[in-house]
């Protein structure tokens, strides 16, 4: 398990850390409440988020109390555990509805830090059927997968493809399109005995990496304090999702490779051989042509990693799954809260009508800040005017399409329908849906401007 | 008037966290050389938290001190 301790006593971090790491888990500390919420949202939306927190209530910046707050919302909560010397903090915690707290009474022993920390294991969905789950009449396509459009539907058939073979997986896509999501299709697709195993490239340092991933012996530096098994070895039977696989240093790459290709590794400081045996899914967020122009994977590590290559769309390449997923993640916080609060159509009209630079997770931010905003009188959740964000201006000025003066109106719309039908590989009616004119008028226009002519249906 | 009137309830409520804290470090190192022996680890690392366990023995004995003269001596 991934646990966070925070506490402002130092020498408290480092003592409940070192048992941790002792007990077989890998510990996080935070000094302070400013920097727990830190660590809890870098780890929000990561393929190994924090499973457990060890919670003092008196922080330097606030109560461990303001924590519980910041934890709402959260798909995945970590389960909390409050440490204190106050034996009359358990009524308090009975007190507290939410079935995730627990408490700890100082002193800490190893028997009670053990206790504190059981917690029933997730059931994982059996069988690998497309269509495992359909809760709130959302199909869930292998138990996590939500979408109806074309685009998604070849995505599942690939994965029920893959997901009975052995081969590695590369996963190409922008950043929020739900790699890891994919990732955790492909191994409930494969039915395997073992476990999902994710560990993200680019967040391991050069010291680290080769520890993260083949394990260290005890002793091999300073620090190891006892022997600890990689991810190869943790992922045995199952799957390893190796996430911004381009990332990880250059020079850290052909060990990576000879893992791969003797199907077997040596743990740091150690010298015996240890059999892996696991299917790799790795992802990353850059381009094929980035992939060969910048020289991030080596091309012998790209053959390695994709046998499989699956390019996983984006948002804006699936417009009809808007909607669908608008309406799911409504749902969603609408449970977790015990609210009946509502979207309207055209709120959903103009959420299709966005491009989302920042994919499904952009949406589901939307959505979550929209909740937030609600009008109190008609419960309607509120849309922000603009769903520009800093990184959907940087998309479109990266873009070569941007409008600079001297530029005439009709070469504008011109460039605009052009974009429009390229970005829609030529779908007409949804374009004209998006560009805001009837279907006759964008005929109209694309019959008379010559440059659109590859878009007329005429011979 | 008794010498224990002078303490407030907020302070000795202080003080009593103080001491907790203390006698946890204690427990905490004791239990944590504890682990590391039963696990093989070098004895260095064991004598390394036995001595953090003694250093908070002598600390809670100080606080004792300075509790039974009415507060933490300047």
């Amino acid at each position: 398990m991934k646990i966070l301790v925070v506490d402002d006593d130092a020498e408290f971090c480092s003592a409940a850390s070192m048992m941790l790491e002792l007990l077989g888990h890998e510990a996080l500390t935070a000094n302070s409440l400013k920097q727990a919420i830190t660590y809890i949202d870098a780890h929000k939306y990561n393929t190994s988020p924090i499973d457990h927190i060890l919670l003092d209530f008196m922080l330097p910046d606030g109560s461990g109390l303001h924590l519980l707050d910041a934890l709402q919302g959260i798909a995945q909560k970590p389960r909390v555990t409050l440490v204190t010397g106050h034996p009359s903090v358990k009524q308090m915690v009975l007190n507290l509805t939410d079935d995730n707290v627990n408490y700890m009474l100082k002193p800490i022993t190893k028997d009670g830090l053990e206790a504190a920390l059981l917690i029933p294991k997730r059931s994982r969905p059996q069988g690998g059927d497309k269509a495992s789950s359909a809760k709130g009449g959302v199909k869930r396509y292998f138990g996590c997968l939500v979408g109806e459009s074309r685009v998604m539907h070849e995505l599942y058939t690939m994965i029920e493809r893959v997901g009975t073979t052995s081969a590695n997986v590369l996963l190409m896509g922008e950043s929020g399109a739900g790699k890891e999501v994919v990732a955790n299709a492909i191994h409930q697709a494969a039915k395997t005995s073992g476990q999902l195993v994710a560990t993200n490239c680019g967040a391991l340092t050069n010291d680290l990496i080769s520890s993260e991933l083949f394990g260290h012996e005890k002793g091999a530096f300073t620090g190891a304090v006892s022997a600890k098994a990689g991810v190869f070895e943790q992922a045995k039977e199952g799957t390893l999702f190796l996430d911004e696989v381009t990332e990880m240093p250059i020079e850290h790459q052909p060990t990576l490779l000879r893992a791969l290709e003797t199907n077997s590794i040596v743990r740091v400081g150690g010298v015996k051989q240890i059999p892996i045996n696991c299917r790799v899914v790795s992802a990353t967020n850059r381009t094929e042509t980035e992939l060969a122009e910048k020289q991030v994977l080596r091309e012998d590590i790209y053959f390695r990693l994709a046998v499989f290559p699956i390019k996983v769309p984006a948002l804006r390449e699936r417009r009809d799954d808007i909607a669908l997923l608008a309406r799911l993640f409504l749902d969603q916080l609408n449970e977790q809260n015990g609210t009946q609060r509502l979207m309207n159509d055209q709120q959903l009209s103009r959420l299709e009508q966005y491009d989302w630079p920042g994919n499904v997770r952009e949406l589901k931010h939307t959505i979550h800040r929209a909740f937030i905003m609600v009008d109190p009188a008609s419960q309607l959740i509120t849309l922000p005017d603009d769903f520009s964000s800093p990184f959907s201006k940087k998309s479109s000025s990266a873009t070569n399409h941007a409008v600079t003066a001297g530029n005439t109106i009709e070469s504008v719309e011109k460039e605009l329908i052009l974009v429009t039908l390229k970005e829609l590989k030529g779908d007409k009616p949804q374009a004209a849906k998006m560009l805001g004119i009837s279907l006759k008028t964008l005929y109209n226009r694309i019959n008379k401007y010559s440059d659109l002519s590859e878009f007329s249906d005429a011979p | 008037m008794d010498d224990t009137q002078y303490i407030s309830t907020h302070e000795l409520k202080n003080t009593i966290h103080d001491f907790r804290n203390t006698l946890n470090r204690v427990s905490m190192q004791a239990e944590l050389a504890k682990m590391m022996l039963n696990q093989g680890l070098p004895a260095e690392k064991a004598i390394e938290a036995i001595d953090k366990a003694i250093a908070g023995c002598q600390k809670c004995s100080e606080q004792l001190n300075d509790f039974s003269l009415g507060g933490p001596q300047k």
